[in-house]
């Protein structure tokens, strides 16, 4: 089956509490059940740490810009999709991520997602984003699909949406 | 982009205010400040509600200094007053997001209080933000007489020379994308003046940006006013291509060097790192700058010739279609590895 890899990677790290690491292993959870109903598999999952100090205020996003920044400063050199989650993303927006994400890391543009924790929504917001880095676009006109704009939703993702996430590059055979 | 839906019965301001603590499921804290600073509810003073946020030790520092940038947003003019009473916050994350804010709407008599925060605070961080926040109003003002740290061009040092991947050349934007660069920029910058503002537009690679250009530093006097001043001639706006919204993210400061030399800087708005440097004289009937890109993690190598003419500005250049290479995040075994002391992997900065 194929499957994709992501690197959890957590922003002013310091700061995360226990609490906070159960909500990224739950969100992973759900971002694992959702992908698997159109028969894709999470592989890996590696953790990497940026500690307040190096986040140079960016462990607290005030904007989108500031989302794009974050993403092309750190970057984890390997075939899975960079994750970074952040404690508060100032604003109506719980996540951010290119549409499809870039194949080469290190190319000009935004290259990875970020994810705000947001308690038990945190998953469906780790799912959109990453569905987004595979070539996924918002729908609109349906409610209980994943891609819907806002959260919570059903959450759902059809064979079509996940045909196309197996034709991104960083999915694994 | 995913944004967070908040049931009916939550829109009420005692929910708002309990979401602020955390207390309310389903609408976490950065929901709840955007509620209160966009949605119009009823019975809920907006600038209140948020100046009561920013004040409360009872909320965590990162959700004060979260109001502190919503509060800029709706209380726009009026907002100076309250940020400098919050630079004397005892939590300096609160303190520092009021500099930040400040910085973007203060005027010249707030410069001393920041002067007097920058040397108190304790982290590097914290003092790179209040004096960026100073370099904003002295640029915005063309004050003189306050002396504020510049970081040279040779001691950020250069990135690898863009080869040329990508070109790029400035255009005016048609009256609807103007209108929604500047709404963007005025998000941050709520007393700039469309009016004394010229717009263009540069399609670089997969990045569409807003420039808008200050009249009174490039307009008929074609950047004279540079070489006497410290100016704030540009702010450029990056569009997000899935809303159509301009976000502004990088502010050009610029400063008289010897003779009718300036000295540019394009900076990232909010932290103030210099990313791109360069120089121009206006000596010439048609002044040119050009810019170079600074050896910054990640950002994009770029070379730039901005020339002011009688017709306005042109930005043409060349880009890079790879970045800077970027900063590695240390990789840690197990997942509840909280710091770098244990489970340590690799770490390459």
């Amino acid at each position: 089956m194929p499957g994709i890899s992501i690197n959890v990677i957590r922003v002013g790290s310091d700061q995360f509490t226990s609490a906070d690491l159960t909500t990224i292993s739950n969100a992973i959870t759900v971002l694992r059940n959702t992908y698997a109903t159109i028969g894709l598999t999470l592989r890996r999952v590696e953790h990497f740490i940026i500690t307040t100090a190096q986040a140079n205020g960016r462990d607290v996003i005030d904007n989108n810009g500031e989302a794009e920044t974050l993403t092309d400063e750190w970057t984890v050199s390997n075939n899975a999709v960079d994750v970074f989650f952040v404690k508060l993303y100032v604003g109506g927006v719980a996540g951010l991520s290119p549409v499809p994400g870039p194949c080469d890391k290190n190319a000009k543009g935004m290259d990875g997602a970020v994810v705000e924790l947001i308690g038990g929504t945190t998953g469906q917001v780790l799912a959109h984003e990453v569905g987004h880095y595979l070539g996924l676009s918002h729908v609109t006109g349906d409610s209980t699909n994943l891609m819907f704009p806002s959260v919570p939703n059903g959450g759902n993702l059809t064979t079509a949406q996940g045909n196309i996430m197996k034709s991104h590059c960083f999915i694994e055979a | 982009m995913v944004r967070v839906d908040i049931p009916v019965e939550d829109l009420r301001p005692d929910r708002m205010r309990a979401a602020l603590a955390g207390q309310v499921s389903g609408v976490p804290p950065s929901a709840a400040l955007a509620l209160i600073s966009e949605a119009q509810l009823p019975e809920l003073d907006p600038e209140a509600t948020l100046r009561d946020a920013i004040a409360n030790s009872d909320l965590e520092p990162r959700i004060r200094a979260g109001a502190v940038r919503a509060y800029l947003r709706v209380a726009a003019e009026a907002a100076p007053g309250a940020l400098a009473e919050f630079l004397q916050s005892e939590e300096e994350r609160v303190a520092v997001a009021a500099a930040t804010a400040l910085g973007q709407i203060g005027t010249p008599e707030h410069l001393s209080a920041l002067q007097n925060m920058r040397r108190r605070v304790r982290a590097d961080v914290a003092r790179r933000r209040v004096t960026f926040a100073e370099a904003l109003i002295v640029h915005r003002f063309g004050v003189t007489d306050h002396n504020v740290e510049f970081p040279s061009a040779e001691a950020l040092g250069d990135a690898p020379q863009a080869v040329g991947a990508l070109s790029f050349k400035s255009v005016r934007p048609g009256p609807e994308r103007r209108k929604r660069a500047l709404e963007g920029i005025r998000r941050e910058f709520p007393t700039l003046d469309p009016a004394q503002q010229d717009v263009y537009e540069l399609q670089c690679g997969p990045r569409l940006m807003q420039i808008a250009v200050a009249l009174d530093v490039v307009g008929r006097d074609k950047g004279r006013a540079a070489s006497r001043r410290p100016a704030l001639p540009a702010i450029v706006a990056v569009q997000d291509p899935e809303y159509d919204e301009y976000n502004p993210v990088l502010v050009m400061l610029s400063r008289p060097a010897r003779g009718n030399q300036v000295t540019l800087q394009l900076t990232r708005l909010g932290s103030g790192e210099p990313i791109y440097v360069g120089e121009g004289s206006v000596d010439r009937d048609e002044p040119v700058f050009d810019l170079r890109a600074t050896n910054t993690p990640g950002i994009t190598p770029m070379s730039a010739r901005v020339r002011l003419t009688d017709a306005g500005i042109e930005i043409t250049g060349m880009s890079e279609a790879r970045a800077v290479p970027a900063r590695v995040p240390e990789q840690i075994e197990s997942p509840d590895t909280a710091g770098p002391q244990r489970g340590r992997r690799s770490a390459r900065t």
